[in-house]
């Protein structure tokens, strides 16, 4: 599945709408505009605790991130401990929200 | 007898005085020498190709030739280099330039147009110790594991933190609840060249965006409708 050259639309699986009959109903109004709702849980989400979220980022980017790539949820707070190694890794060319999918 | 005195005490005054001169003389520190390390060639070659490996380029780009030029009695080889098109070979200067900043070599490029072919002469003691050419070559492409990165709970930073993420140059997609300042922030991730997602959560309310299960299909219908309108897709190009 292709993802954005566009947005994403996501949706917090703890949300009370999400776990309601009147989701589907939800999903279905996205669908007849074009836009996809789908759960957050389906993208990778790192840890607001510095290491872990070091030590997966490192993880994903190093080996856990396949031929298809990976879309990968940073939380704001703790985006400057972790930007020398996404950094490394623009180097490379791995990072861009253009080609990947999900 | 009061004569001897007073020659006794300016000897021991002049005594002291020598003494004293001699003491601060020693104490004095001595200026160290600045010691250049000499770096041998192995060592600027090791630096060179660990980081051109930062690169992820394919090793069938990197070619070593054997030379035998009496233009260049130091040089035994050189380093040809084929690059994508979306590398341009400023990138690799600089991050060579930052890996041999406290060498003591010379890096001297000769970039033929902007972005264009290039050859580097890194120089050791006025001796050129390695010579590398980046030429550009259209029909290659880097292999890819590639990722996107979504930011989320920006709505918990300061502004202050906020401008110093978006001027990141790291590609970023900001995830965004629809509210009234997540419609006037999309203006400023598009002047950072940043780009951004919609997430529903129980957050999102008392506002024409909010949607709960109990609310009728017609106002969730008007929800997204909301969503839709003040958030459009965004085509990269």
């Amino acid at each position: 599945m292709e993802l954005p050259d566009a947005n994403l639309h996501l949706i917090e699986n703890s949300s009370a709408l999400f776990n309601s009959a009147s989701f589907n109903f939800v999903r279905d109004e996205f669908s007849k505009r074009d836009m996809n709702l789908r759960p957050l849980s389906e993208l990778n989400q790192l840890p607001k605790d510095i290491s872990e979220a070091e030590s997966l980022l490192s993880f994903y980017i190093e080996s856990g991130l396949g031929k298809e790539g990976k879309v990968l949820v940073i939380p704001a707070s703790i985006f400057n401990e972790l930007e020398s190694i996404l950094l490394e890794a623009k180097k490379r060319d791995q990072n861009s929200i253009r080609r990947i999918s999900c | 007898m009061r004569k001897n005195l007073i020659y006794i005490m300016i000897t021991l005054a002049v005594l002291l005085l020598v003494g004293n001169m001699i003491l601060k003389r020693s104490n004095e520190e001595i200026p160290e020498e600045k010691i250049i390390e000499e770096i041998s060639t192995t060592e600027i070659e090791n630096i060179f190709l660990s980081t051109i490996d930062q690169f992820n380029l394919d090793s069938s780009w990197i070619n070593k030739v054997h030379i035998n030029s009496s233009q260049y009695d130091s040089l035994q080889f050189v380093y040809k280099l084929d690059l994508p098109t979306d590398l341009p070979p400023i990138l690799v200067l600089r991050s060579l330039k930052e890996q041999f900043m406290n060498k003591a070599v010379d890096l001297i490029s000769d970039e033929k147009s902007i972005n264009g072919n290039t050859t580097l002469n890194i120089f050791s003691n006025d001796e050129l110790k390695l010579q590398t050419s980046f030429n550009i070559k259209e029909n290659i492409y880097r292999k890819h594991a590639e990722f996107a990165v979504v930011l989320s709970d920006v709505e918990e930073l300061t502004e202050n933190e906020l401008s110093k993420i978006l001027r990141s140059i790291i590609d970023l997609n900001i995830l965004l609840k629809p509210s009234v300042e997540s419609d006037t922030l999309i203006g400023t991730l598009s002047n950072f060249e940043k780009t951004y997602s919609i997430l529903i959560s129980d957050q999102v309310e008392n506002s024409i965006y909010s949607m709960k299960p109990d609310d009728t299909k017609t106002k969730l219908t008007e929800a997204v409708r909301y969503i839709n309108w003040n958030y459009p897709m965004r085509i990269f190009i």
